[in-house]
């Protein structure tokens, strides 16, 4: 056998190459599928093939030949032609305009906008962080220049501070917004938790990839921090969480965040699912932009029959808005925070 | 896009914490489509064996759940597991292999951590496969890159920091830390496997504070987390979240798609959709 046969007969197997052998799915059938709908998801393939359903052993390595395929959609022998021509027949109409539409519409820049909470109090720092750096800092793949504006917000939704900055690739941004808002907002009692918000608006002053550049934030104490990176408001709801009930050992609270220019109802109610146990509902009157910090608590009574069981919280908001779990030891000197 | 199984999604088993699991029963039964049993799994990893497999059913009539989820309650192997963390993958399929569910995606939850003396703090679970950011990473790149901006290391605040990295996969991974002013940390993960990796190392002699970013890639993807914790103590926990990809999205889109998008977003504020 010559050379070129032997290379020839490895390229044909290699792409009759069964990726799963429950459902028979070749390497080949993948391409293909790709080829004619290169907008089709890893879920979609999933659901369409049955591929990496039955037993699962070949997910991982069906993920690999899916991101393969979709960087080179032309690669392998059975892709030939107009590529673009095969995707478009195998769209519905509706695809089919939309597609058309998008191909002739100007690029414009997406506004990214998420809103978090900003906690203060006595020896509480908060920070913003935005960082803009190239994949494995290697100088390449790097986020665009962002133009980022902070909107911070007092509790009853007032703007009291406006910061705004370009973030150029290959730097990052940290700016303390806990004490702009303590500076802001009437005195806290000792052991009291303060609340507000602060808008963070991000676009690429030139198209490109978004990169390392979702905000986080991080709360700073004497002896501990945390943080969480940013994430848009939620629909109405319900939604539903679990926690502990400790007071010994932690306080909880939710930071209520109001997604739109109008005040709202977010309606909370706990405990859940407790035999014996009715649930109250807790009524908090969000304003316009504004923020709620709601404290978990429990009656003597209750948190006796509930013991060392999860508490589920649920609630309903009336629109976008967001709640944020933020879990204090009593004295405040450590923290975590979760979007919910 | 009907299918037999959710993806399966892991939670970390950080040492020195009870770790309690409960998902509320309507969120499975939300993306049920037709009734039938469903064979729910709960398995325990460390160190490359399963420490505890679970398996149960539920049963859909009438497009209602006869019973409820178990809740899951694992109590801190610390001590047993030698100060090595662990993991819990759980999973949800048709018992008879045909199409029940509405799509893949995992059904999100937060576990709680707890412990007695100590602040509790939770954590989300992560996909064991079909991650959607990381597949769109890997489609835009070719490479597995996971990124954390919020490191924040202080010896005089007693900041300390790890990556824990989670190996649910049988083949042996390798991992490269690296941070933006050229510092590296290297490990390994076993097959099934967890590795923690003390960002602590990273503080040059007579150094007390350092704060920056890192970026971690490895011979395989892996399911990340990132611990704020005393430095001194890393079993007390501050918070435990998970990384996130370097980020191929893009950040200009057509004027057409942008109307959509934010036709969508508005249809979301009314609560039209979820």
């Amino acid at each position: 056998m010559s050379t070129d046969t032997i290379s020839r007969a490895v390229a044909i197997s290699d792409e009759e190459n069964i990726i799963c052998g429950c459902t028979s799915l070749s390497l080949a059938a993948l391409r293909s599928r790709i080829a004619k709908n290169p907008s089709l998801t890893f879920e979609q393939l999933t659901a369409e093939t049955g591929a990496g359903t039955k037993c699962t052993a070949c997910l991982l390595d069906l993920e690999y030949h899916f991101v393969e395929a979709q960087r080179a959609p032309g690669a392998g022998p059975i892709v030939n032609g107009d590529d673009d021509k095969s995707a478009d027949t195998a769209l519905s109409l509706k695809q089919r305009v939309y597609r058309w539409l998008d191909r002739n519409s100007p690029m414009v820049p997406y506004p990214f906008t998420n809103t978090v909470p900003v906690v203060y109090g006595d020896g509480i720092e908060q920070w913003v962080w935005i960082t803009n750096r190239s994949m494995l800092f290697e100088g390449n793949r790097c986020a665009p220049n962002m133009h980022i504006e902070l909107i911070l917000r007092s509790p009853n939704g007032k703007i009291v501070h406006v910061e705004k900055k370009d973030v150029v690739s290959e730097t990052s941004w940290r700016y303390e917004v806990g004490a702009q808002l303590a500076k802001a907002c009437p005195p806290l009692q000792p052991g009291e938790l303060g609340c507000g918000s602060v808008e963070i608006r991000r676009s690429g002053l030139s198209a490109g990839i978004r990169g390392t550049t979702r905000p986080q934030i991080e709360i700073v104490t004497q002896k501990a921090a945390c943080a969480v990176h940013s994430q848009a408001m939620s629909g109405p709801g319900p939604h539903w969480f679990g926690c502990l009930y400790r007071p010994q050992y932690e306080r909880m609270f939710f930071g209520m965040l109001n997604g739109v220019n109008r005040p709202q109802k977010v309606v909370i109610r706990y405990p859940m699912g407790i035999p014996g146990v009715d649930p109250v509902a807790h009524v908090e009157r969000l304003p316009a932009n504004g923020c709620v910090l709601h404290e978990l608590k429990l009656p003597k009574d209750v948190a006796t029959t509930l013991g060392d069981k999860a508490v589920t919280v649920t609630w309903l908001g009336e629109s976008f808005h967001k709640l944020w779990a933020i879990c204090a030891t009593p004295n405040l000197d450590r923290f975590s925070i979760d979007h919910l | 896009m009907a299918t037999s199984f959710i993806f399966p999604s892991i939670s970390s088993l950080p040492p020195g914490y009870d770790c309690t699991i409960s998902i509320p029963t309507a969120r499975l039964v939300d993306k049920v489509i037709r009734d039938g049993k469903i064979r729910c799994a709960m398995r325990i990893f460390h160190d490359g064996k399963v420490e505890q497999s679970q398996e149960y059913f539920l049963t859909i009539e009438n497009r209602k759940s006869t019973t409820e989820l178990q809740k899951l309650f694992w109590p801190d192997h610390g001590t047993e597991w030698n100060g090595v963390a662990g993991f819990l993958e759980i999973s949800f399929r048709a018992d008879d292999g045909a199409p029940m569910f509405r799509d893949t995606r995992v059904i999100s939850f937060y576990a709680i951590y707890s412990k007695p003396g100590k602040k509790s703090f939770f954590s989300d679970n992560a996909f064991r496969y079909g991650a959607p950011p990381t597949i769109n990473q890997i489609a835009a790149f070719g490479q597995y890159v996971d990124a954390y901006p919020v490191v924040h290391l202080d010896r005089k605040r007693d900041l300390g920091e790890t990556v824990t990295l989670i190996n649910p996969y049988e083949k042996p991974v390798r991992a490269k830390i690296v941070t933006h002013d050229g510092r590296e940390l290297r490990a390994k993960v076993g097959p099934n496997s967890v590795t923690n990796v003390r960002l602590a190392e990273i503080l040059k002699d007579g150094e007390d504070e350092w704060s920056g970013h890192l970026q971690l890639t490895a011979t395989n993807r892996l399911v990340t987390f990132h611990i704020k914790h005393s430095l001194s103590d890393p079993t007390v926990i501050s918070d435990h979240e998970h990384l996130d990809p370097f980020r191929g999205d893009q950040t200009h889109f057509p004027l057409s798609q942008m109307l959509r998008l934010r036709w969508g977003l508005l249809m979301k504020k009314h609560g039209f959709i979820t």
